[in-house]
């Protein structure tokens, strides 16, 4: 099964209803993550999302610049101590600081970035490890006031209180015991998507497609007549700015700072991060997050049973499985999970673009492998391994062991995927019949696709429902 | 302000020998740079694994303290070797950040696997230059000898000898011998290199398994000055090689030792004695690291190649 079981033109009807199952999931999880999880589970939650715009604001640099920057976790130690400084010494509100934060970080980010990007390669990368190492020494200094702004070697607490007003309590979670760290989690949605939504424009912009030149061929791009060292400067200190943003985030997802926090192990996280995701790609930011906070996690977890060392309950186990793991994707993916996600789609469903006339940049058509299509049969294969695979995940999670676990849960997702694919294939299926374009004998093949996959789809959206509403109130 | 110029000797003997250490390591960095245009950010942990080898062979199996050296400094370079083989190699160089990320994962596995066996306790490693041999007449047994009204330490005298000493061997392995010459046509050439017949891959390996070796001498040389061995230790001293490289041009040798050296002297004079001493400002201690950043970000700033380094033209 070479070829893909649907080729849709972008967006034509098919393609449209496929962004549509996309958009549903994404809000389904971003609702049900409040209502679901439990309370420490929603802090982790939280945590990969802050890494999340901190991988963004790195991705802007290394991704979409092509320039080597480790040392962001010095932009965030900035914005998340300007914060707590702000919100505990001078009692801002959070939402007060946020603007003033940003600007610190913008500014930082021209005065390390002017003399960084006058310099090639691997300069840079140089310069800002040194930075991400030195930051957490300059925290401790005691004189100008710095030490008592920072809380030196001890930390600094943020003793306000994350409170939801009282017009925001019908927000999903907000209300019951989870109340704290659910209202945090919808201030750091609401960042992230703002966030999102502003790199996704200032990519798309005319500045935006000058940091992407300069990345595909600097040279190319300067005689183009790109200004090289302003449009840089201005995306790394962009970049910066973002990566302050992150720290008000942590700041407030915390509501403690110190500057062990900030040391250049997390600016590797981040690059770590960013690998995984997919550099150069947005939604591999959002997932380098997640990895790296649940993935950590989990590491953390097997260390102890393994008899490994641990300090703190933090075992060097973690960063050795990291390490591996960053090596195995520069290998063998070197795109991150959006380039393996991309390819499963792919094998699924092929979206061809369009040309700049509004055409479809391959025949969508000829793509089509007409009456000799076995294609029906695979949809109704993928419709009924969906809910086989469900059924074997919720056996499996019974046992009691983290790796089955970890299994189970991925069996039971699988079916997120089949059941709309298979639903999507069986309908094209019976429609190109309609046309002449397939025997008769794939009818019910297809029909049955079409019946299996939509029902699993109708199960997964009503069980969504059914956990939403349960747990809402 | 008091001028303390009665101590100030202490500071530039303390300084040179710090340098000569950083410049030990900023040569084990350069020596790769030169031939591969490539920063390895795992030298550090390479050198601190180099240290803990020597920490098991002197310390737990009883081996005579240069023997150990000598055979940890030979397996140093039979892992960089492998390193450049298996995991550099398929890399094309020109594009760095995959060679840049490798490097990171090495550095995360050294250092998880060296706290995994040895924990983060600092562990005590005999100071190859404690107190000078017997043979030296006056001094046997000494730790010091005055100098200028200062204590000038053996073991400055020491590190400096043992780095003379390496500096005169790699000349001697670069401009006698025929993989020093492919190494210089390498590092020079790539491709006319490899059109004239040299087996680059090797000679890159080559130039990572000395590389390596320099490391680990750097880094048992500093172990005394650190208290001992332990999985952080290169941490800091990296990101002063890393500022003597880049200080001196990533792409000179000798840059590279002045520029480790000058940083040394930096630290010792500038931060501790002049910010220190003569100004009182305690706090100064705590900024030897950011002086040394901000001496990078001068540095780039007006000679954007380092002060020995050469600049690179560039065809379109």
């Amino acid at each position: 099964m070479s070829s893909p079981l649907v080729v849709v033109a972008k967006g034509g009807a098919e393609h449209k209803r496929w962004q549509y199952v996309q958009y549903l999931y994404l809000a389904a999880f971003v609702l049900l993550v409040p209502v679901v999880l439990q309370p420490f589970e929603i802090g982790k939650m939280n945590r990969a999302l802050v890494l999340s715009v901190a991988i963004l604001a790195v991705n802007l640099v290394v991704g979409f610049n092509g320039m080597l920057a480790l040392g962001h976790s010095a932009f965030m130690g900035v914005g998340a101590f300007v914060t707590a400084s702000l919100v505990q010494d001078e009692n801002w509100d959070f939402w007060m600081a946020l603007p003033v934060v940003v600007l610190v970080g913008f500014v930082l980010g021209i005065l390390v970035g002017l003399p960084a990007l006058r310099v090639k390669g691997l300069y840079l990368a140089l310069i800002t490890i040194a930075q991400a190492t030195v930051f957490p020494t300059l925290v401790n200094i005691d004189e100008l006031g710095i030490a008592k702004r920072t809380g030196g070697p001890n930390g600094k607490g943020v003793s306000e209180e994350v409170i939801a007003p009282s017009y925001l309590e019908w927000l999903p979670g907000v209300d019951g015991a989870r109340g704290g760290s659910a209202y945090r989690y919808w201030c750091i949605v609401l960042i992230l998507g703002i966030t999102l939504l502003l790199v996704t424009n200032y990519i798309r912009s005319r500045p935006g497609r000058a940091v992407l030149a300069i990345r595909d061929n600097e040279a190319g791009a300067a005689v183009y007549g790109v200004n090289l060292p302003i449009v840089k400067t201005v995306n790394f200190a962009i970049s910066a700015g973002l990566g302050s943003l992150a720290g008000l985030m942590w700041c407030l997802d915390k509501g403690f700072v110190a500057g062990q926090d900030f040391t250049f192990l997390l600016a590797v996280d981040l690059i770590i991060g960013l690998v995984i995701g997919g550099v150069g790609t947005l939604q591999g930011s959002l997932l380098g997050g997640l990895f790296v906070v649940w993935v950590n996690d989990l590491t953390k977890r097997i260390s102890i049973p393994l008899g490994l060392y641990t300090l703190n309950g933090d075992g060097p186990l973690a960063k050795a499985i990291f390490g591996l793991i960053l090596i195995l994707f520069t290998f063998f993916a070197p795109g991150g999970i959006v380039s393996l996600a991309r390819q499963v789609q792919n094998r699924l469903i092929k979206v061809v673009p369009l040309r700049p006339d509004g055409t479809p940049a391959e025949d969508v058509d000829s793509l089509d492998p007409g009456m000799e299509s076995d294609r029906a049969q695979s949809a109704m294969k993928l419709a009924i391994v969906g809910p086989v695979l469900l059924i074997i995940g919720w056996l499996l999670m019974n046992v009691n062991n983290l790796i089955v676990g970890c299994l189970a849960f991925g069996l039971r997702f699988s079916i997120l995927i089949t059941a709309p694919v298979a639903m999507l294939v069986g309908s094209n299926e019976l429609k190109a019949l309609a046309a002449g374009k397939r025997p008769e004998s794939i009818k019910g093949q297809a029909g049955m696709a079409r019946l299996i996959g939509g029902l699993g789809f109708l199960f997964v959206l009503l069980y969504g429902l059914w956990l939403f509403i349960t747990q809402y109130s | 302000m008091t001028w303390n110029f009665d101590i100030l000797p202490d500071f530039v003997f303390n300084g040179l020998s710090l340098g000569a250490i950083y410049g030990t390591v900023a040569l084990s960095l350069v020596l790769i740079f030169k031939a591969t245009t490539l920063i390895n950010f795992a030298t550090g942990e390479l050198a601190m694994i180099g240290a803990f080898m020597v920490y098991v062979l002197h310390m737990e199996q009883g081996l005579w303290l240069w023997l150990s050296i000598l055979i940890a400094m030979i397996i140093s370079a039979g892992l960089g070797a492998l390193i450049e083989r298996t995991l550099t190699r398929p890399f094309d160089p020109a594009d760095h950040l995959p060679v840049v990320l490798i490097t990171l994962g090495l550095f995360l596995i050294f250092n998880a696997l060296a706290g995994d066996i040895w924990n983060y306790q600092v562990r005590i490693l005999s100071n190859p230059f404690g107190k000078f041999p017997s043979w030296v007449p006056g001094l046997g047994g000494d730790r010091f000898v005055m100098v200028l009204g200062s204590r000038l330490k053996y073991q400055s005298i020491g590190i400096w000898l043992t780095l003379a000493l390496a500096l005169f061997l790699l000349g001697l392995i670069l401009n006698r011998t025929k993989m020093g010459l492919a190494f210089r046509a390498v590092s020079s050439n790539v491709e006319s290199a490899r059109l004239v017949g040299v087996h680059t891959g090797r000679t890159l390996g080559f130039g990572w398994a000395i590389a390596s070796a320099f490391g680990t001498l750097g880094a048992v040389l500093v172990a005394p000055q650190l208290g001992g061995v332990n999985p952080n230790m290169m941490a800091t001293i990296l990101i002063y090689a890393l500022a003597g490289a880049a200080l001196g041009g990533l792409d000179s040798l000798g840059g590279a030792v002045m520029g480790g050296v000058l940083i040394g002297l930096i630290q010792a004079v500038l931060v501790m004695w002049l910010g220190v001493v003569v100004m009182g400002q305690a706090y100064m201690s705590i900024l030897q690291l950011a002086a040394a950043f901000v001496l990078i970000l001068i540095v780039l700033l007006f000679r954007p190649s380092g002060l020995f380094g050469s600049r690179r033209v560039e065809r379109v």
